[in-house]
């Protein structure tokens, strides 16, 4: 049986030329022409879905690039933070080197004081000695003991040959001799910042300054870290753009790239504020 | 040509739930991801403090290690200035007994010159002790310094302890710190698995899929609380209070014999307890306050090794040992410290466990230093406590070996009677306290004893065979000198070894236990006329510089070549209590009142020294003539008695004496010093008297005591007075 009817509302299609063989053929025909004419119908919806696929396409590939960008930020800033780490590793140990250093020069300072005031006594003993035989020489004269005095004297000038001797020895400072009677003085303080100040290498060493700047590199260390991890959340809500609903994707975008964005700001001030 | 919309990928029913789940998981894996980087994060951040506190801590170390060198030096420069003013006084000294010499005519150039000299060397004093700040009465000087000068190096060490307070707390921030890195390294790698296993569900098959996801899931759980309760738990930095603490209570435990009793020890026990409260994790603080505790309840404070407290404060140390061991504290001192007092426990307490932990505690502080003697001797009592006299033998003999020798292997002497001594005393004095716990090891305690004795005062050489009985001891006790008197037949003093070892029993309470210095090897002196009669006679003043305590019981135990031939007891006489006093420009050492000072004028560093009652009415005056001149025909009893005499004259020039003194009776006794040539007599003056005794030196030099007090106490039982006089030794 035959069906010669066309559907209401299809478009005519030109008569099929006859062909050998039957029916069969011209059946199959007729049915890719009903497809065609249907697409025909749909196409103006169907250029809307595939605009909109097009955009949710775009958006992924965004998104997938942002999320790269974001992991190599994260991987570099990373990298910046073990530089740190390894700089303030190495200023530690030269502030610890400056440190023992510093203590090395005091210590020898100090020695050399000690070893001043050992002498103040001994020198002391003989310049004195020396003023008093010279003032008893004098006393004895007065009173007429000669063979006293001229012993006296001579007693005075040896104990001034020791004091001589003796006044060699003293290697940071010397002793202020305020005059007969009164004590030497050997200004220990001031012998000890005269020794700082005359030293060549203690301006140089300055091991807290150096500590301070290795913790301060540390401390830059982990803020760098710290930033990776914002980065890392930037790639959760980046990742959370990529697979949930349209309606809240961009939301999760915007956090995304707000994150990467504040991360790679502070990053600047980080790398800015340390040096 | 047409453009074909893209074919749309229907997603078949069964596909779906699989696409949500691997969402989930992509989003997990991101969350955990996140985690890691916020514990890495915490992890640096720990990491950071960790490493600020270990460069602290050695910043720290090397400033002690300035500090305390500097500060020591700076205290030996002190002290050679401080001497050299003595040398100075004693010059002054020898210029004025010069101008006392009787062939100095007065008026005389020679006169002059002497005057002039001893003048001219009293200024030089003085003015070479103004460079010092060590002087004769202050707090780290001689005179209230009794082990001068080891308070002025007590002083020097306190800025440097402060620093290693500081420097330990350091060290103790960074280990809390590194065990907080220890448990992030643990809370990473929970948070590495759980996202490998978030991933590897995406392959697997659903039910494995969701049994992998809850476990990675608890995992990231886990994970976030323990990062959280790790918050609560940040180490903090103790306050410098602690350290000021430590350093103030190491400064009071080091000078605690200059003050009476124990109230140092008290303040210091306060002061590490302040250290403790505000930091309670400082060991060392532990470890002093331990050695504080011990020593309040201990009559051995000034010993270098002690054995013998009270129960209380065993236990009290014992709890601070234990402490600082559960801190992590594991020095020689603390693990030997805790053996011994776990021994004493055992011992006491009839605690056997404690003889298992005192060998354990042992082992490992032979593991840091196996050539201590003190640790093999503790061990060989752990030892025979557990009944392994095998064990115990074989310690005893190494620890006799380390004892002598430095170096055992190469036979390198020590050379150290003090510590050879000490170390035996110490071993005597713990035997003798397990003697009276534990009869049914009374015979190997005995072998013991006398092996150790013989071991080390004899070099480990085979005594004589020779073993006479002894019979007949009796015992006196002097303030500084102890005395034994036994009938011995056959004793040959040339040959055979005869050692004494005094112990003390403090209270009725305490153990024995044996007093360094009067207690060794000894030759036996004829006792007058009387055959085989023999006494032995040592002083704690030269050896020790200290006097014996006045109350308790004394113990002697008499070895003769390696055996005990004799033991007798006898108590205390009813002594007042004295301080030592070594005048070592004089060369006589003297127990005397505490509160007895040296006066203000008369007296001159090397002819002559001197301690008064705060009202004067009492006293102790020591003369050294060096320089004697003999009138031709003189004997030696002539040249003492002249002196003896004469010496009035100068006590009453220098107002010495209370009143004017005149030349009374003579003494009876005229025993001085262990001297053959003496003379002895009394002056009297009004309101009391004064024993005036001189004696004739080997050199030919004369030395003089003069003891005075009133009337009504001269003549007292015991009187003070008198035990001065009795203590006074000659200084080797």
């Amino acid at each position: 049986m035959r069906d010669e009817s066309a559907p209401p509302g299809d478009t005519p299609s030109p008569p099929p030329s006859p062909q050998p063989g039957g029916g069969v053929r011209r059946e199959e025909a007729r049915l890719e022409a009903d497809v065609e004419a249907a697409i025909g119908l749909r196409a103006g919806e169907k250029t809307n879905e595939v605009e909109i696929e097009e955009k949710r396409d775009r958006f992924r590939t965004y998104v997938a690039i942002t999320i790269a960008v974001v992991s190599i930020l994260g991987a570099l800033v990373a990298f910046r933070g073990s530089l740190a780490e390894q700089d303030s590793r190495a200023l530690e140990q030269q502030g610890i080197q400056e440190a023992a250093q510093r203590e090395q020069i005091l210590t020898e300072i100090e020695a050399k004081i000690d070893s001043d005031i050992r002498y103040v006594g001994q020198y002391q003993e003989h310049l004195q000695a020396a003023a008093s035989l010279d003032s008893q020489a004098t006393a004895a004269t007065s009173h007429g003991s000669s063979a006293l005095a001229q012993n006296l004297s001579a007693q005075a000038a040896d104990e001034r040959v020791v004091a001589h001797t003796i006044s060699s020895f003293f290697q940071a400072d010397f002793p202020i001799d305020p005059g007969t009677g009164k004590p030497l003085t050997y200004d220990r303080a001031a012998a000890t910042a005269l020794r700082e100040a005359e030293d060549s290498e203690l301006p140089n060493l300055h091991p807290n300054e150096t500590i301070d700047h290795a913790e301060a590199l540390a401390g830059k260390a982990v803020d760098l870290v710290g930033l990776v991890t914002l980065f890392v959340g930037s790639l959760l809500f980046l990742t959370l753009a990529q697979f949930t609903r349209p309606s809240i994707r961009r939301l999760f975008a915007a956090a995304g790239g707000a994150f990467a964005l504040a991360a790679s700001v502070l990053w600047i001030v980080v790398e800015r504020t340390v040096t | 040509m047409s453009i074909r919309a893209p074919e749309r990928v229907e997603i078949p029913e069964s596909e779906a739930p699989r696409e949500r789940f691997a969402r989930l998981l992509a989003i997990a894996i991101v969350i955990a991801t996140l985690g890691v980087a916020g514990v890495e994060f915490l992890h640096s951040i720990a990491e950071n403090h960790a490493d600020a506190a270990g460069v602290q801590a050695q910043q720290l170390g090397v400033e002690r290690q300035g500090q305390q060198a500097r500060a020591i030096e700076q205290t030996h420069s002190d002290i050679d200035t401080f001497n050299l003013s003595r040398v100075q006084q004693t010059e002054e000294g020898v210029a004025f007994q010069e101008y006392l010499r009787p062939s100095v005519a007065p008026s005389s150039d020679q006169e002059t010159e002497f005057t002039n000299a001893n003048d001219r060397w009293r200024q030089l004093a003085a003015l070479t002790l103004d460079l010092t700040s060590i002087k004769s009465d202050s707090p780290n000087g001689p005179e209230q310094d009794l082990f001068f000068p080891n308070a002025a190096y007590a002083d020097a060490t306190v800025a440097s302890d402060r620093l290693f307070a500081l420097e330990d707390a350091q060290n103790s921030e960074q280990h809390s710190w590194d065990a907080l890195l220890s448990q992030y390294s643990v809370i990473l790698t929970m948070l590495a698995i759980s996202v490998y296993l978030f991933g590897l569900s995406l392959t697997l098959q659903r039910r494995v899929a969701l049994f992998m996801t809850g476990f990675a899931i608890t995992l990231v759980v886990i994970s976030g609380l323990w990062t959280a309760g790790l918050q609560l738990a940040r180490p903090t930095l103790a306050s410098d209070g602690a350290a000021d603490a430590y350093a103030q209570g190491n400064l009071l435990s080091s000078t605690q014999y200059n003050s009476p009793g124990i109230s140092s020890l008290q303040a210091a026990d306060a002061d590490f307890t302040k250290a403790i409260g505000l930091r309670p994790d400082f060991a060392y603080a532990y470890l002093q306050r331990s050695q504080v505790r011990f020593l309040i309840g201990s009559p051995q404070r000034t010993e270098s090794f002690v054995s013998i407290t009270t129960n209380d404060a065993l236990t009290a140390s014992d709890a601070d040992l234990q402490k600082a061991y559960d801190l992590g504290l594991r020095t020689k001192t603390l693990l030997n410290n805790l053996a011994a007092n776990r021994l004493l426990l055992a011992i006491e307490d009839g605690q056997s466990s404690g003889y298992d932990q005192a060998t354990d505690y042992l082992d490992q502080a032979l593991a840091i230093d196996a050539s201590d003697p003190l640790l093999y001797y503790n061990r060989s009592i752990a030892d025979l406590g557990k009944g392994d006299t095998q064990g115990a033998s074989v310690d005893l003999d190494t620890a006799i070996q380390h004892t002598l020798y430095l170096d055992v292997s190469k036979n390198t002497p020590r050379n150290d009677p003090a510590i050879e001594s000490g170390l035996v005393n110490t071993q005597l004095t713990v035997l003798d306290i397990l003697a009276a716990h534990r009869s049914d090891l009374r015979s190997e305690i005995n072998q013991m004893k006398a092996h150790v004795v013989t071991g080390v005062e004899l070099n480990a050489a085979t005594p004589p065979s020779n073993h006479p009985q002894v019979s007949g001891v009796s015992l006196d006790v002097f303030p500084a000198q102890l005395q034994w008197v036994a009938t011995i037949p056959n004793l040959n003093t040339a040959k055979d070894d005869v050692s004494a070892q005094w112990y003390h029993q403090a209270a009725p309470n305490l153990g024995w236990s044996v007093l360094n210095g009067v207690s060794g090897k000894v030759i036996p002196q004829p006792n007058g006329a009387t055959p085989d009669r023999y006494f032995g006679l040592t002083d704690s003043l030269s050896t020790e510089g200290s006097c014996l305590p006045a109350t308790g019981n004394y113990r002697v135990e008499l070895y003769i070549n390696g055996q005990l031939a004799a033991t007798q007891t006898t108590a205390a006489p009813s002594l007042p209590a004295l301080t030592a006093e070594r005048v070592t420009d004089i060369g006589v050492g003297l127990c005397r009142p505490a509160d007895w000072k040296p006066p203000t004028s008369g007296v001159f560093t090397g002819f002559n020294a001197g301690f008064t009652s705060p009202n004067g009415t009492a006293g102790v005056y020591l003369f050294h003539y060096a320089h004697v001149e003999r009138s031709p025909g003189d004997t030696d009893q002539d040249v003492v008695t002249t002196f003896r005499d004469g010496l009035v004259k100068y006590l009453n020039d220098q107002k010495l004496l209370p009143g004017t003194a005149t030349l009374g009776p003579a003494a009876t006794s005229t025993g001085f010093l262990g001297m053959t040539t003496t003379a002895r007599s009394y002056y009297t003056y009004a309101g009391g008297e004064a024993l005036v005794s001189a004696g004739l030196m080997a050199d030919g030099s004369v030395m003089l005591e003069v003891n005075f007090d009133t009337t009504d106490n001269f003549t007292a039982a015991n009187a003070t007075t008198l035990r001065v006089f009795d203590s006074a030794v000659l200084l080797g």
